[in-house]
């Protein structure tokens, strides 16, 4: 079932025409990969979608909802966002970083403290045992788990990450992501992902929104999204696939 | 781990202390009047020496010392929170020059032997016209635009009251005013209690508004606005914060003088006792700033016997060794 519609959203910044005209649908229960070249729209796609960016034109809407006449408040229940680089908090405890996410509600101090979605998304992400470390002090695979953790306790049905995994090892990568899996397959949320690794796109997302220079280029399923020809056009690049995955190969002669 | 609780409690220890101090500055002075006697003549309505002292002079002085200290830092407390930076101090912002400049202005025309309201209406009249001017240059602006437009109009500000000081005609107007801008809250009436009320209790409302903002910032700025924080415009947080502390700091030095350092360190001393987080920091900060300024206060009576020492020297003085501490500290940690 879809719940978020991105219908004709168009973009520009400083004269620069950053999105054209780009419809998807997002269901429930998907996650959603962004793929495509540095500077083609996905990073603002995404802050459009999260409510950081109003788009020129075009029409964003979340079941009958239209969002930008939605309250922000109302809006920030629905559509929790990670951005691409994590803000090391100060030091205060992992808990009491985690509870932030519970701001969205307007909740603050023991309430969120004790909130149990607050336990249950420190306990998904594997942070409960070290709910009373200070949080500036967490490696940076660690602190990602937080942003997600933060971004669980939200509990809004739709959840927006920037290049989650661009800075994590292999290990921390693929928790990072099958937590985003499990919270759409599981949990019934629809997940957006900006990704620049195919390989992590094929083998995460159900659904691929390839984009170039702002317009989306393809959609659909992983398999066909990530097709020799279309990749080899959009990045310049030749690929070898290792079983379904493609790997970028090579650049382009 | 620092609950909320036990955050709370740090507030209610330190408007205890503020308490006690209070009592301290009421009983304690240059003349040595009987604070019981005093008292009871207060009471009974009777006019005494004793009760002029301490209600004309002892009783507005303290509760300035608690009204400009603790707003100087709340508003600490509250702009390290925007801005996310330890090293923010009410300074910044340039109505601090904007009140002494329009002090100073005070002094240079002869208005102060027109009025003696006069110097710290100046003071309003110059931190409000700065709070104006500052608002208009920060508009729609970021944290960026309200840091440099804060320090063009430091600079700015700073730059006329050196200005007015090169072309003061007489060098005792040019002591006087050296002497005002190194701030002190002696010899304060309900008049200056009065002048800066309204501003303060103003300001402090808006920044007490926004601990909730502030928390969400630790995030960082998408992650705030993504969870329903508006923080640019006219009714967004950065108003709330820029309008609270100019207010209330501009109301404050209007009457008191330029004192530096309360803003800086209090909230940077009971950081650490409030878990880090900016919420918990704002009304300690308060009550600390309060406490901090009374003792200073308290302290500068006791010298009254020489040349007496101004308050924003005391704190200054106070002030810095604590930053020195600090630092040893850090390169300690290997921070």
């Amino acid at each position: 079932m879809t719940c978020l519609h991105v219908s004709d959203v168009s973009l520009s910044l400083g004269g620069r025409q950053i999105l054209r005209s780009v419809t998807m649908p997002v269901e429930r229960g998907t996650v959603v990969g962004l793929i495509g070249p540095n500077g083609a729209g996905k990073s603002s796609l995404l802050r459009v979608l999260a409510g950081l960016k109003a788009p020129d034109t075009g029409r964003l809407q979340l079941d009958e909802q239209n969002l930008a006449s939605a309250p922000a408040h109302w809006r920030a229940r629905q559509i929790a966002f990670m951005p691409q680089e994590v803000v090391r908090p100060p030091p205060m405890s992992v808990r009491h970083v985690a509870a932030l996410g519970r701001l969205a509600h307007g909740e603050s101090g023991s309430v969120a403290f004790h909130h149990p979605k607050v336990t249950q998304a420190l306990e998904k992400t594997g942070l409960l045992q070290s709910a009373d470390r200070p949080a500036n002090r967490l490696s940076g695979g660690e602190l990602a788990r937080l942003a997600l953790c933060r971004m669980l306790c939200v509990d809004a049905p739709i959840l927006l990450a920037d290049e989650p995994v661009a800075a994590l090892d292999p290990a921390h990568a693929l928790m990072v992501m099958s937590l985003f899996q499990q919270a759409a397959h599981q949990d019934g949320k629809a997940v957006v992902v900006v990704l620049h690794d195919l390989a992590l796109a094929a083998r995460f997302c159900d659904q691929l929104v390839l984009m170039q220079n702002g317009a989306v280029r393809a959609h659909g399923v992983p398999e066909d999204v990530l097709a020799e020809p279309l990749v080899r056009d959009v990045y310049q690049v030749t690929t070898r696939r290792i079983g379904t995955i493609p790997v970028p190969w090579d650049l382009c002669p | 781990m620092i609950t909320g609780q036990q955050g709370r409690g740090l507030s209610f220890y330190l408007a205890a202390c503020v308490g006690v101090l209070f009592v301290v500055s009421l009983w304690h002075g240059e003349s040595s009047i009987a604070g019981m006697q005093a008292l009871q003549d207060v009471l009974a309505g009777r006019s005494t020496a004793g009760t002029i002292i301490l209600e004309q002079l002892r009783l507005p002085r303290a509760l300035l010392g608690i009204l400009v200290g603790g707003v100087l830092g709340l508003s600490g407390a509250t702009l390290q929170g925007y801005m996310r930076n330890p090293l923010a101090d009410p300074g910044i912002l340039g109505v601090s020059g904007g009140a002494a400049l329009g002090a100073v202005c005070v002094f240079y025309t002869g208005l102060m032997q027109v009025s003696l309201v006069a110097l710290p209406l100046g003071g309003l009249i110059g931190a409000f016209a700065a709070v104006a001017l500052l608002m208009l240059l920060v508009g729609d602006g970021g944290v960026l635009v309200l840091l440099l437009a804060g320090a063009a109009l430091s600079g700015f500000t700073a730059a006329l009251t050196a200005l007015t000081l090169n072309l003061v005609p007489s060098p005792y107007a040019s002591f006087e005013i050296m002497h005002w801008l190194m701030g002190s809250l002696t010899d304060r009436t309900f008049t200056d209690v009065a002048i800066c009320l309204p501003g303060a209790v103003l300001g402090v409302a808006l920044m007490l508004t926004t601990g909730r903002a502030l928390d969400a910032l630790t995030l960082g700025e998408d992650v705030a606005t993504s969870m329903g924080f508006v923080l640019t415009g006219w009714r967004g947080v950065q108003m709330r914060v820029v309008l609270g502390t100019a207010l209330a700091v501009g109301s404050c030095v209007a009457v008191s003088g330029a004192i530096g350092f309360v803003g800086l360190v209090v909230p940077h001393v009971l950081r650490g006792l409030t878990g880090y987080q900016p919420s918990r920091l704002l009304w300690p900060s308060f009550w600390g700033g309060a406490a901090l300024l009374l003792v200073a206060d308290n302290v500068v009576r006791l010298t009254a016997s020489g040349p007496e020492l101004q308050l924003g020297v005391l704190t200054a003085l106070v002030g810095s060794p604590v930053f020195f501490h600090r630092v040893l500290k850090l390169r300690k940690d290997g921070v």
